[in-house]
């Protein structure tokens, strides 16, 4: 079920209701976490049916090895093995939904097994992972019963492309009274309204100029290319953003609170402070449980970068079982060790220059990220440098971008839109507070902008999310 | 309380760009559709109050439209037939019109083959929301036991919600390209042209066309269970309401003469005539008559050269066999 679909507006509403009824009229908050469960599994399930039996199947897996590991305070060598055989079939089940199909096509092309990928199973395996990784370290205590540990491990509003919540954070919350609450809803409304804003009137738009190029690669410029990677870069931001924003504000109308994913990412000077504010929760994941235990800066230089090239590479890994991928992640953490290796001379650029190189190699990242495979990867890249066509660049017109005038004027509108609320988000520390504490008129104002910009990108169409396939 | 009371106040209020394009969406079809919804509309109006007190009308989809000059067939004859239209949306377009104003003396059905395999024209059908929820439920359901691929698609249920109340995520876009009212004159034109033709509608204006019609890509008659069913209620609909019927077929150019397969045409005539088979009464002709290329609009539409030629052959068939004493001995 879409965010941006009829389905979901209808599912919400339902949900919310019934959960503040049982929560104002139950004394605990076992049938109010039943009602949460019994919601998310029709969310997940409303794409496939097959999907809420691996969904149960890695809550139990899971919660049984927590269960387990709380009676083996003293047993430490047991409890460590049974970290590494939950470890195992968690990450051995994510492995096999995404690299079985690619390995058996290696072995036999005529062969290839023939998996279909369950939406959403990198990030909620990620997040039941959490939960045994920070029993096994004594963080966090064993989740009270079945039911909220069910709740917390299925919780709709993260379960498609996170935020991957830590169970020390989130888990707790589910024991919690979350009665009706106008502010913040109020608060929540808007974080949703605005990540609507950031996949309507922005990644649906893009993704229009983008596809476009990238339909037609062979055929353009590498001006071109590198105008529509630009672009991709600032799509697919839009695109993930808005999913983590909406999933912020619904957890928030049900009141839930949600670790932020993106922290304005594109003000950020250096690729190691980007990856600080990009799909944080992801990032915090692989510092917490790869970077850390490998030695993460503790054991010399060397191994400082060795271990962020290998958390990159991994990171790359999680993204799918394609090579442009994996790519991808090596490039991103090769980038950071060469930053590390020139920073006295960074240290001198301005840093609007700092700001600027930094977009330029995510987006350079980008060119694996967003070919079919590798052969087109290299084509494109080729291309920027080798085909440039300096002057494609006076010769190409925003117009050719398959978006009319109209979509062209209303993108501008929307880009400006987000750079004001990043700027405001990045001073107050949060926009959408900062919108409620506005006088009446100016509020309204703010409301319907973000209303009629969403409405009028409506006849675009709902469009997947570019992380599900994650 | 008084929170919840004043979210949802606030919420109405946010709402009212939303609430204002789906009012205009639902109250001014006419001003911003395309033109293809004019026949629609014109066949709705129709069977609420008809144009004509007809006692022969022609029932089908855009060939049947396009092929038959009521005018020239007989007297008092009208069009009711809708381009894009199968028999599911007929079944009722029919019933509609039999419960408010009494079944017809005489019908023709007139139905492309090609609409018996492939229900394309579902979304444009729930677009112009032509059906009402009820009647859309039933055939969902129905749809749902057949197991048919369209109608019963994951996410039709918010699919049909999202028409019926007319969001923008459907309308919008048509809404621009006519800038809101910008089709009206042509549409108010097009609808009194229909009118005057006495549901007539021209599809191709082309002097000839060879290029093939759909039913040339199926190698069999893969039917659709759901269309089949339809047709099935149809006839009987008609039959038991005493209406003397012809089932005819219309024509196709010959080009697609040429290439359509012979298990094709032998399946679709054996579903005619299993349809058929409980009213020896009913005039089947399972033949697909094949005209000139230059008798065709489009590849699929005579113009109107080639639906004068089909009306009039028709009409001496028709004669040939005293239809229409048939017609009034059913009712003596």
């Amino acid at each position: 079920m879409l965010f941006n679909s009829v389905a979901f507006a209808i599912f919400l509403p339902i949900v919310a209701v019934i959960y503040f009824l049982l929560e104002a009229g139950g004394k605990s908050h076992t049938i109010s976490n039943v009602w949460l469960i019994a919601a998310s599994y029709f969310y997940y399930m409303y794409a496939d049916v097959r999907y809420g039996l691996l969904l149960l199947a890695v809550t139990l897996v899971s919660y049984g090895s927590g269960y387990l590991m709380r009676y083996m305070v003293h047993e430490t060598r047991m409890k460590k093995k049974l970290l590494i055989l939950t470890v195992v079939l968690l990450i051995g089940t994510l492995f096999f939904f995404k690299y079985a199909g690619l390995l058996s096509s290696l072995m036999n092309e005529d062969r290839a097994l023939r998996i279909i990928l369950p939406v959403g199973i990198s990030f909620y395996i990620f997040q039941s992972l959490t939960y045994v990784f920070e029993i096994y370290q004594g963080k966090t205590e064993a989740a009270p019963s079945f039911i909220s540990y069910a709740a917390f491990a299925s919780f709709f509003p993260v379960l498609l492309s996170g935020p991957i919540e830590k169970s020390s954070h989130l888990l707790p919350q589910f024991e919690e009274r979350h009665l009706f609450d106008y502010q913040r809803i109020r608060h929540g409304l808007i974080r949703m309204a605005y990540g609507y804003f950031l996949k309507l009137v922005l990644a649906s738009r893009l993704a229009i100029a983008v596809d476009l190029i990238y339909d037609n690669y062979m055929d353009v410029t590498g001006y071109q290319l590198l105008l529509a990677t630009c672009l991709y870069s600032v799509q697919i931001f839009c695109d993930f953003a808005s999913y983590s924003t909406i999933a912020i504000g619904v957890a928030e109308i049900l009141g839930f609170r949600l670790s932020e994913n993106f922290t304005q990412p594109f003000f950020t000077d250096s690729c190691a402070s980007f990856w600080r504010h990009w799909h944080i929760t992801l990032n915090n994941w692989f510092r917490d449980y790869v970077y850390i235990p490998l030695g993460g800066n503790r054991k010399g230089t060397f191994r400082k970068y060795l271990n962020v090239f290998i958390v990159f590479t991994l990171s790359g890994m999680w993204h799918g079982a394609d090579i442009t991928y994996i790519l991808w992640g090596m490039l991103s953490g090769l980038f950071q060790i060469m930053e590390a290796l020139i920073a006295p001379l960074r240290a001198r650029f301005p840093r609007w220059l700092k700001v600027f190189f930094t977009f330029m190699l995510f987006t350079f990242s980008m060119f694996l990220f967003r070919s079919e495979d590798i052969e087109q990867a290299f084509f494109i890249i080729g291309r920027v440098f080798t085909g440039f066509d300096v002057s494609s660049v006076l010769t190409t017109s925003l117009f050719d971008l398959g978006l009319g005038v109209f979509n062209l004027l209303y993108l501008a509108a929307g880009l400006v839109v987000l750079l004001i609320y990043d700027i405001v988000n990045e001073r107050t520390g949060d926009a959408a507070a900062y919108i409620v504490s506005r006088r009446t008129p100016v509020r309204w104002l703010i409301y319907y902008l973000f209303v009629v910009m969403i409405l009028g990108s409506a006849s675009i169409g709902a469009q997947q999310f570019i992380y599900f396939q994650f | 309380m008084k929170d919840r009371l004043k979210l949802i106040r606030n919420f109405i209020i946010i709402s009212l760009p939303l609430i204002i394009l789906c009012l205009l969406a639902f109250l001014l079809p006419m001003s911003y559709m395309s033109v293809e919804y004019v026949m629609w509309d014109e066949e709705f109006e129709n069977s609420e109050k008809p144009y004509i007190d007809a006692k022969t009308v022609i029932i089908g989809d855009s060939r049947a439209k396009s092929s038959v000059l009521p005018a020239l067939l007989h007297e008092d004859t009208y069009n009711i037939a809708i381009g894009g239209a199968t028999p599911i949306e007929m079944y009722y377009a029919v019933k509609n019109y039999i419960d408010r104003n009494g079944a017809p003396e005489n019908a023709v059905v007139i139905f492309a083959p090609y609409h018996f395999c492939d229900i394309d024209n579902w979304d444009q059908t729930l677009y112009f929301n032509f059906l009402t929820a009820g009647e859309i439920g039933e055939i969902y359901f129905k749809a749902l036991e057949t197991g048919d691929p369209i109608v019963a698609k994951k996410g039709r249920i918010p699919d049909m919600i999202s028409y019926r109340l007319r969001l923008p995520s459907k309308y919008l876009a048509q809404m621009y390209e006519a800038r809101f009212t910008g089709n009206k004159e042509a549409n108010m034109k097009k609808f009194d042209s229909i009118r005057a033709d006495l549901g007539y509608c021209e599809f191709g204006s082309a002097d000839g066309d060879d290029g093939e019609t759909h039913e040339v890509y199926h190698e069999t008659f893969d039917y659709s269970p759901l269309v089949v069913y339809y047709y099935g209620e149809l006839i009987k609909l008609l039959a038991e309401n005493n209406v003397n019927l012809l089932i005819a077929q219309p024509p196709i150019n010959e080009a697609s003469g040429k290439a359509i397969h012979k298990e094709f045409t032998e399946g679709y005539a054996a579903c005619v005539e299993e349809a058929a088979s409980d009213y020896p009464q009913i005039n089947v002709i399972t033949e697909i008559p094949v005209y000139d290329n230059s008798l065709f609009g489009d590849s699929i539409h005579v113009n109107r050269k080639g639906a004068e030629a089909y009306t009039v052959e028709l009409r001496e068939y028709m004669e040939s066999i005293d239809f229409w004493k048939q017609g009034s001995e059913i009712y003596e």
